[in-house]
């Protein structure tokens, strides 16, 4: 057997199928690393959405093996030989799906070395994640080579591999899709996801049924030697898909309250972030610190600087939490392979300025936007000092005519300019007296 | 039946034409689905991946069952074989624009030179992959390219450029120059040479 194994791994495309699979995962996993570098969550989606491109390859590779005694025209002189069907494919099967597995493993071992250092939360479910994976790999390569034995055309790798990337392609395009148990069960890849919300495990469960039930079928299907057998062999598949979708969950992400528990600076706790994102706390430290003094005359001027953990990602149907205008909360999606946060020092004291000031998120008009910010530009100018050469000219009038204030005033005015850019109103309006408090 | 017809039909028939119709014809329906859809960019990748799947099914027609027992025959094979190729890469090529300005969604049709050098640079890299493997394993090299091309998306230095020359837009002369040199250079090889032999049959 083992010798069988070794001779079919040397005389079979396994070692092919290995590189380019390797460098296939490799290189899709490494276009958004930033993504997963420091935490597990992502790198399970990312890991998972690597199934786009490596299935079809796999698929393709194991169609191509299954078809190989057609091929070369002997596949009568095999059914001659008194072995049995399925212990003489064995070896074809082993090698080739494992040539497949070890790919993926590589490259998995490779990425959760490198978040492994940089990581500084773990719900302890990514090994499931990855886990199921590989599972939908080998399954894959066992419909494969049932497809390659069944299908009695040189098109089949091809047009498999194909189809494949077309169902994946579209299931991909269909971007925000409803939640459907059925679909996200039979989809290799995850649904949508971020750092601050996690994958329920019995997603996972559901899915590792349903590719493994896809597996038998593939191993039904290569046994098969009539048409009765083969279209018998695709009642696990049914089946699988039955039981998956009855076991999903109807909502498979939901949020992860142990991911965005906060971790705030040790000193003062003026300064926050999210468990899962604690890497970017040294970053964000000094250019929120310097807003909060900035802000320390200002009436009713925030006490305290946060993470929101939002992301564009995906849209939270949680009631949004009461806004205390105390606290202002900072989105920081741009982080580094190590955890920091990916902006130029500059930037992330602007962006943190301006969250201090006004909430853009509630300015729905693209001119009440720029109004907002322009009262934002302003009052981060002339509180922290920066340059003010970009002001625009609404702002620049802004900022002349806080300057010109006396210092109670003008603290009253930034107050009042800050409570009506939390809420919505016109911050422009209360710097410069014109329809304050609208 | 005229010797000439019979020995078109047999030719026809030995390269697999009628099936390979008929993935013409789902790679046409699939146009059309692509054409229907809302969102631009899906409708451009589902329209590029039925150029793909339309070229899947050339390589299987690159070569008879038996490529050495034809050569020994006195036909015109060279003829054949340019006749071959250009009507072949010509049906595809007219019937996804005859689907794609059928659909009349002009919005977010896949642009004609688009389609003419995907349709006709991935027809000639089959042909040159027959060349090189043989016409069984020909599909490999256009496919997987075409299918990276299409999840890589398009990148701006000029590497790649001309490696993702079918998913530029707007071409650049990178990305125009490519497809051209594999349509001049993969007809060329496969006219002169014909399906690497032998590896057919296998």
């Amino acid at each position: 057997m083992f010798r069988m194994v070794r001779l079919e791994a040397k005389r079979s495309i396994a070692l092919a199928l290995f590189l380019v699979m390797a460098a296939v995962t490799r290189a899709f996993l490494w276009m958004d690393v930033q993504e997963w570098a420091a935490s597990w969550t992502p790198l399970v989606s990312s890991m998972r959405a690597t199934a786009w491109t490596g299935l079809p390859v796999v698929l393709a590779a194991a169609i191509w093996h299954g078809g190989r005694e057609r091929r070369n025209a002997v596949t009568e002189l095999f059914a001659a030989t008194p072995r049995p069907r399925p212990v003489r494919l064995l070896p074809a099967v082993v090698v080739l799906a494992g040539a497949a597995v070890l790919a993926v493993t590589a490259v998995v071992v490779w990425a959760a070395v490198i978040v492994s250092g940089h990581a500084t939360f773990s719900d302890g479910e990514w090994p499931l994640g990855l886990a199921v994976g590989l599972l939908a790999t080998v399954a894959v390569t066992l419909l494969g080579l049932g497809i390659g034995r069944a299908a009695p055309t040189p098109v089949a790798a091809p047009l498999g591999a194909v189809l494949l990337f077309l169902i994946l392609t579209v299931s991909r395009i269909r971007d925000g899709r409803p939640a459907n148990r059925l679909v996200d069960t039979v989809l290799p890849m995850l649904p949508v996801t971020d750092d601050f919300h996690r994958v329920l495990p019995s997603l996972s469960l559901a899915q590792s049924v349903w590719f493994a039930a896809l597996g038998v079928t593939g191993v039904l299907l290569t046994v098969a030697a009539t048409t009765r057998a083969r279209v018998l062999a695709l009642a696990p598949a049914v089946a699988g898909m039955a039981v998956g979708a009855l076991l999903a969950p109807s909502g498979a992400i939901v949020p992860a309250p142990r991911a965005t528990e906060l971790v705030c600076s040790p000193e003062d706790s003026r300064v926050c972030v999210t468990k899962v994102h604690s890497r970017a706390l040294p970053d964000l430290l000094a250019p929120a610190r310097r807003v909060l003094d900035a802000f320390a005359e200002v009436p009713g001027g925030p006490k305290r600087i946060q993470e929101d953990p939002v992301t564009w990602k995906l849209e939270d149907d949680r009631p949004a939490a009461a806004k205390d205008p105390g606290t202002v909360r900072v989105q920081l999606p741009n982080r580094t392979q190590e955890g920091g946060i990916r902006w130029e020092p500059a930037t992330l004291l602007d962006v943190v300025a301006r969250n201090a000031v006004v909430d853009l998120d509630c300015f729905s008009g693209a001119q009440e936007r720029a109004r907002a910010g322009d009262a934002a530009s302003a009052i981060t100018a002339l509180l922290l000092g920066t340059p003010t050469d970009k002001l625009g000219p609404l702002a620049r009038t802004a900022y002349d005519t806080l300057r010109a204030l006396p210092a109670e005033e003008r603290y009253r005015r930034i107050g009042d300019s800050r409570k009506a850019g939390l809420t919505c109103g016109d911050p422009l309006g209360a710097i410069t007296g014109e329809g304050a408090g609208r | 039946m005229t010797p000439g017809l019979r020995g078109l039909v047999l030719h026809l028939r030995s390269r697999a034409i009628p099936a390979t119709a008929v993935v013409f014809l789902c790679a046409a329906a699939l146009t059309w689905a692509g054409c229907r859809m809302d969102d631009p960019g899906g409708s451009r990748m589902v329209r590029l991946i039925a150029v793909v799947l339309g070229v899947a099914a050339v390589a299987r027609t690159l070569a008879g069952p038996d490529e050495e027992l034809e050569r020994g025959t006195p036909a015109r094979w060279r003829l054949i074989r340019a006749l071959h190729l250009t009507l072949l890469g010509g049906a595809l090529l007219g019937l996804l624009a005859a689907v794609g300005l059928l659909a009349g969604r002009q919005t977010h049709a896949v642009p004609l030179g688009t389609l003419v050098q995907a349709v006709s640079a991935l027809t000639a890299t089959t042909a040159l992959a027959a060349v090189l493997f043989g016409a069984q394993a020909a599909w490999a090299p256009p496919v997987g390219w075409a299918l990276l091309m299409l999840a890589v998306g398009p990148r701006d230095n000029i590497t790649g450029e001309a490696l993702t020359w079918m998913v530029q837009e707007p071409h650049t002369d990178v990305s125009r120059t490519v497809p051209a040199v594999l349509t001049v250079v993969g007809a060329a090889a496969y006219i002169r040479w014909g399906s690497r032999g032998g590896s057919s049959g296998r």
